[in-house]
């Protein structure tokens, strides 16, 4: 069983990446489980068709420590589990407390079973504080990969995330498996994302192009290889799975300065003439 | 810009490391401390380890768990208030030399923070709390205490008091005293009396009632330092609103009538008495703690100063020095020459310290929790007394307390006895929060009871053959500050 998270800056695509991803291993035959680590409970939404399930913590709240795994696995596209960990609701509490809890109880209740071939943590955003590096603790996930664009914020939010893998990586097994671009069409996008990449001791995986049918898809709850399994954005996420299969680049990140960061910036993220931009 | 509209003003926040020069941990002599405190060359060095300290949740909830008619909720989980039951003990005690009958037990309430509330927000169950607390003692306070775990979930408890203000009759007070805020012990009893500021005295000062003055004390002070206090003070026609232990809403409010503040410890309710006086303009007077002669006078001028009483308070002095002086000799002739050390709270230490003079004792090792400007003025006067002697600036840490008793051996030990008694030294209580060691019958009191125990130490060698500390025998050969980083202060 490969334990795997993903991480990324928020909004970048991480659950829509996971999910796609996860439908390309489905059509290799694999099994997979998909945890979503994110209190608003929507990392699952595109293979189960709906947001309709109970999350691990609405359980914990409503019938108290002994969950069945039934009431919060739920089965998705392609016999996918799905959970949900979920969250306090906003303003209140401490979410990252939940993420370790969820993830706690899921081991203890036994849904790791040894048929799966694949498990994934679909985190929200950052690792903020020690709950959303729950999953790249002692025993958990083993590989990361880090969702990415062309832009500053998303390659800052990227570095960072590095610093707390390069932290799990000295005392556990966490290795970072490479960078996955969902293209945003910024300029010199793959180049710059390949230094990055390069800087941090690291490959970009692959670099997904942007289409709007994945826009339709999201708005049908479907993966887009459910939605439209001949369209040339399925075979994108099929070619994703398939090199998530082969992988076998693990590395621990070099995470750069925020100089640093900026130099490569300069370098490969600008046009020739930036100034041409006209509305 | 200072003295402008737009000059920032700064406000004490009620953290005490965050006042300046405030030190917690030190190790080597007194004459090095002096002249590094005055030289600004002190840092704030660091333990690497520690055995136990107090939190300031502790300290909060035991400075007012004596007041009458309150409930203390506590939000937080189950353990945080273990220490409470040391306050109540202390409490049922003090109401037993006060000859209460029905003695009374705090009500304290905590909300047992779990797992889940963690998560979810601790919320709901500090408004079952507060509901509880009313519907079940009607009290006229309820002060509510924060705690580690509500601190990092961000529960706003201000929020949630003010909005049940309004079906609840008691006062709601929140105090804000996480546990990991501070190590000194004194932040803990700064936000008890910046939530009593804040949320029960009145806007308007009271009418000022002629020779009152507000007697701030912590809850280690016996009754019977209590009644001397007060006997003292009567002589010069003062009297006393003893705050805020065995105090009560109406004597908590009615501290805005008084004509001059006072305390018997250093550390407790400075900075109170300095916001009463900038809010109010009550007077205020901050000296010493009243143990032994020369700093009971000292208090007592200090006192009298503020009500323009000096010459009464001269013929009193003179009037007490008569009676204990022939007292105080015999005791003298018991005691002399012999070599003492000392360990309290930061008040405590330096006041003992000053008592030992009256009795010709030496001092070669001291302990106390901070070291700050107020403790700079004792260190000068006990090393013109004394010459150097060995400080250790350590909430307790028994480790170093041991051994540093083991390698100085001294012939009396004035303090907490817990260990010291262990050792098989002659040990004397004076933080046991029963007996008396205030003004000049407590010097007499602590004075004979020192004597007799350097006299008759039996117990304290019996207890020694039957009880083992834990350390081994190579950690007595071991520099006993080993653990403090002292390179920041020792180039």
């Amino acid at each position: 069983m490969r334990q795997i998270a993903i991480y990324g800056k928020g909004g970048i695509g991480k659950s829509t990446t996971t999910q796609n991803l996860t439908a390309g291993l489905v059509e290799h035959g694999k099994k997979v489980m998909v945890v979503g680590c994110d209190p608003k409970a929507d990392s699952t939404r595109l293979l189960l068709g709906g947001l309709a399930q109970k999350t691990v913590l609405d359980t914990l709240r409503e019938e108290g420590e002994d969950v069945s795994l039934d009431h919060i696995v739920k089965e998705g596209f392609g016999g996918t589990r799905c959970v949900e960990s979920g969250g306090p609701e906003p303003g209140v509490g401490c979410a990252g407390r939940g993420i370790i809890t969820s993830i706690n109880m899921l081991e203890n209740q036994g849904a790791y079973t040894d048929d799966l071939d694949f498990v994934f943590y679909d985190v929200l955003g950052d690792v903020v504080c020690g709950g959303f590096a729950m999953p790249i603790r002692e025993g958990k996930a083993q590989e990361i990969y880090i969702v990415a664009s062309g832009e500053m914020m998303a390659l800052y939010a990227a570095n960072n995330i590095s610093k707390g893998i390069k932290k799990y990586a000295r005392s556990g097994g966490v290795r970072l498996g490479g960078i996955i671009c969902n293209s945003r069409n910024v300029d010199r996008e793959i180049p710059l994302l390949r230094a990055f990449a390069k800087e941090l001791n690291t490959q970009l995986l692959y670099f997904v192009p942007r289409d709007n049918i994945v826009q339709h898809a999201e708005i049908n709850k479907q993966t887009v290889i459910q939605y439209k399994p001949t369209s040339a954005q399925a075979q994108e996420y099929r070619n994703l799975a398939e090199a998530i299969i082969n992988n076998t680049s693990l590395t621990v990140p070099t995470p750069m300065t925020q100089e640093r960061l900026e130099e490569i910036l300069q370098e490969f993220g600008l046009m020739e003439s930036a100034n041409e931009y006209q509305i | 810009m200072s003295g402008s509209a737009l000059a920032p003003k700064k406000k004490y926040d009620g953290i005490r490391e965050h006042r300046p020069e405030t030190y917690n941990d030190y190790g080597a002599g007194s004459r090095f401390l002096e002249e590094g405190f005055r030289k600004k060359c002190l840092k704030n060095a660091d333990r690497s380890f520690a055995q136990g300290l107090q939190c300031q949740q502790i300290n909060s909830i035991n400075a007012l768990q004596s007041i009458e008619d309150s409930v203390f909720i506590s939000h937080s989980p189950q353990g945080c208030v273990g220490c409470a039951a040391l306050g109540t003990m202390q409490y049922r005690i003090g109401q037993a030399h006060r000859g209460i009958r029905g003695n009374r037990t705090p009500k304290v309430i905590v909300t047992n923070l779990d797992q889940k509330d963690i998560i979810l927000g601790g919320e709901k169950k500090l408004r079952e709390a507060v509901h509880a607390a009313e519907d079940r003692y009607h009290p006229k306070l309820i002060f509510v205490f924060t705690s580690c775990a509500s601190g990092i979930i961000g529960d706003d408890i201000d929020m949630i008091l003010d909005e049940l203000q309004d079906e609840i009759n008691a006062r709601l007070v929140p105090i804000h005293c996480e546990g990991f805020k501070s190590k000194v012990c004194g932040s803990g009893f700064d936000a008890a009396f910046i939530a009593i500021g804040k949320y029960l005295l009145d806007k308007e000062k009271r009418p000022t009632q002629k020779g009152l003055i507000n007697l701030f004390a912590p809850v280690s002070i016996s009754y019977k330092d209590q009644l001397e206090i007060e006997r003292m003070l009567n002589q010069i026609g003062i009297t006393c609103n003893y705050i805020p232990f065995y105090s009560s809403l109406d004597k908590i409010q009615n501290i805005t009538a008084a004509e001059a503040s006072t305390a018997v410890c250093k550390v407790f309710a400075d900075e109170f008495m300095k916001q009463l006086y900038e809010d109010y303009g009550i007077p205020y007077s901050h000296t010493v703690m009243p143990i032994g002669m020369r700093n009971t006078d000292k208090w007592l001028r200090g006192v009298a100063k503020i009500f323009h009483k000096e010459a009464e308070v001269e013929a009193v002095i003179a009037s007490e020095h008569k009676r204990i002086e022939p007292e105080v000799e015999k005791i003298r002739a018991r005691l002399e020459g012999k070599r003492v050390f000392i360990c309290g709270g930061t008040g405590r230490s330096f006041a003992a310290a000053a008592l030992i003079d009256d009795y010709g004792m030496k001092l070669i090792g001291l302990e106390t929790p901070t070291y700050d400007i107020d403790a700079q003025t004792d260190i000068e006067y006990l090393n013109g007394i004394h010459g150097n002697f060995v400080v250790d600036i350590a909430n307790m840490q028994p480790f170093e307390q041991v051994n540093l008793l083991n390698r100085l051996k001294p012939d009396v030990f004035i303090g907490v006895p817990e260990w010291a008694a262990k050792l098989g030294l002659p040990t004397t209580h004076v933080l046991d929060m029963k007996r008396p060691t205030f003004g000049y019958d407590g010097l007499l009191y602590l004075g004979n009871k020192i004597a007799d125990q350097l006299e008759n130490p039996g117990f304290n060698k019996k207890l020694a053959s039957h009880s083992k500390l834990p350390y081994k025998a190579s950690w007595y050969e071991t520099d006993p500050f080993k653990f403090i980083d002292n390179s920041v202060w020792k180039d």
